[in-house]
């Protein structure tokens, strides 16, 4: 039976560091698995004729795949992952790149592990960064 | 679903967010709706639920100030965005309300509103204030508040205030201009009676190093003007860092008073952030003031001060004091007359559910 999605806002909850629901109001549908979404959890196709958008969970589903085809391949691939998504430097798919990519085609960093690396710690200053200006996250504000 | 019943109308009001001038403003038009009632123009006894996050909630005495119709359910202010908005959902799903009047955000402090009022069929009502516009501009609020019946604006400029749901109303007051205390009871009800020397009021509100600045600054004041001004710090919430600062200066007093805007004329002075009430009560009230305008994410307080009343040093609201109070020779408060925006709204808000 196919899932059914509230249309009043966007159904992504993919965030930074943690899942959480996002209420902005929906811009597009996924392709793939219909799922309203607002711009800021929409991802264009690349190369299309028609506009063509995937919602950040099946992106980072249909990602991991390729990773593990490529990884199959590997010294085929030309290390251009993200050539037919238009978003792979956004926030949502930066851990990916940090603990996915490095091991094998890292383009950030060679070194393993970052003392500097996050921590839960920072989890709040970094929610608040996601959002931009921190709106909808500090229950204490006025 | 629990049924209202028959008897009157029950009003949600979702005071959300820091500080205390949701609370005041949402305990004001609480008056007003409930005197609505009294007065026989409404069919009953109505109710109301207020709703607060707010971590001054717990020392306020909202049940007090507004009787037993009223229920207040103060949401721990600690608890996590996901924690906050199920204890929200849970509020405002679980009973049949006459209506839901949100302060202030439109979605919601965390957005919440934006997935649950769709679902609740009864008339929605905003209490639209200025906001960042960066807010607006990002969550498309031009949008959103079409899902309101209507909007109220509480006597200050806003965005949507020419909304075609948008009614504007003067300042929304907790005291109505004959109830306020006249300036010898305030002086009273201020430990301020022992002689005739000016009051100056400092308000310790906000977070708390605010309240822990606009304490030094009081004790500063009393400190410098020793036998020319009583110092008066209104404090509802004292942070522990106050406990041990209890310095003795004769003419300093740390009191606990709300709603403060009763006893506003006992002040020669009033010295505060820049917020909402403390605002539009001084002004309604005819007592100088000076602000520090505080940075909010949504309020925006630089743009509520004039520049005649806004100070960011002490400095300035030394020789401010000095100027206003102990050189003037003006006597303040002889009258006090003003329009209190609540009636109006209360009618407003009144004809979405007639």
């Amino acid at each position: 039976m196919p899932k059914t999605w509230d249309t009043g806002s966007c159904n992504e909850k993919s965030g930074f560091l943690f899942n959480h629901e996002c209420f902005l109001p929906p811009d597009d549908e996924c392709m793939k698995c219909q799922k309203p979404v607002c711009s800021d959890h929409a991802h264009e196709l690349l190369g299309g004729q028609e506009k063509a958008v995937l919602c950040t969970s099946c992106i980072k589903k249909d990602r991991k795949q390729l990773g593990k085809r490529q990884a199959r391949e590997i010294g085929q691939s030309n290390g251009n992952y993200s050539g037919h998504y238009d978003s792979y430097d956004e926030p949502y798919f930066w851990g990916g790149y940090y603990y996915g990519r490095t091991h094998q085609h890292s383009n950030v960093s060679n070194v393993a592990s970052d003392p500097h690396d996050f921590t839960e710690a920072d989890a709040e200053s970094l929610q608040a960064a996601d959002d931009g200006e921190g709106f909808e996250t500090d229950m204490s504000e006025s | 679903m629990t049924p209202s019943t028959d008897a009157g109308n029950h009003w949600l009001l979702y005071a959300m967010g820091g500080g205390m001038g949701h609370i005041t403003r949402a305990t004001a038009l609480s008056r007003g709706l409930l005197r609505l009632s009294s007065d026989g123009s409404s069919p009953g006894d109505d109710r109301i639920t207020l709703l607060t996050n707010s971590s001054f909630a717990d020392g306020l005495p909202i049940e007090n100030e507004l009787g037993p119709r009223a229920e207040v359910i103060r949401i721990e202010s600690k608890l996590s965005r996901d924690e906050t908005v199920d204890e929200v959902q849970r509020v405002l799903t679980t009973t049949t309300w006459t209506a839901v009047i949100v302060d202030t955000f439109p979605r919601g402090i965390a957005g919440e509103l934006a997935g649950i009022l769709p679902r609740i069929n009864c008339p929605k009502v905003l209490v639209h204030r200025d906001l960042n516009p960066k807010y607006c501009q990002k969550f498309r609020l031009a949008e959103f508040v079409t899902l309101y019946d209507r909007l109220v604006v509480p006597g200050e400029a806003a965005l949507f205030e020419n909304h075609p749901h948008a009614i504007s109303t003067p300042p929304w007051l907790v005291r109505n201009a004959e109830e306020l205390l006249t300036p010898d009871d305030a002086r009273c009800r201020l430990a301020a009676k022992q002689n005739t020397l000016p009051v100056a009021v400092v308000l310790g509100c906000g977070r708390d190093d605010e309240i822990e600045q606009m304490h030094g600054w009081a004790m500063r004041l009393a400190d410098e003007f020793t036998g020319k001004l009583e110092v008066r710090f209104i404090v509802m919430k004292k942070p522990d860092f106050l406990a041990d600062r209890q310095k003795k200066l004769p003419n300093f007093k740390m009191v606990s008073i709300w709603p403060f805007f009763e006893a506003v004329r006992g002040a020669s002075i009033l010295i505060s952030g820049g917020g909402y009430n403390s605002v539009n009560e001084s002004k309604a009230a005819g007592i100088p003031f000076c602000g520090v305008p505080r940075k909010r994410l949504y309020d925006r307080q630089e743009n509520r001060l004039s520049s005649h009343d806004c100070v960011e040093r002490y400095d300035e609201l030394r020789s401010r004091v000095e100027r206003i109070v102990l050189k003037s020779s003006t006597q303040f408060n002889t009258q006090v007359s003003f329009r209190n925006g609540v009636q109006e709204a209360v009618v407003a808000i009144q004809s979405v559910v007639d």
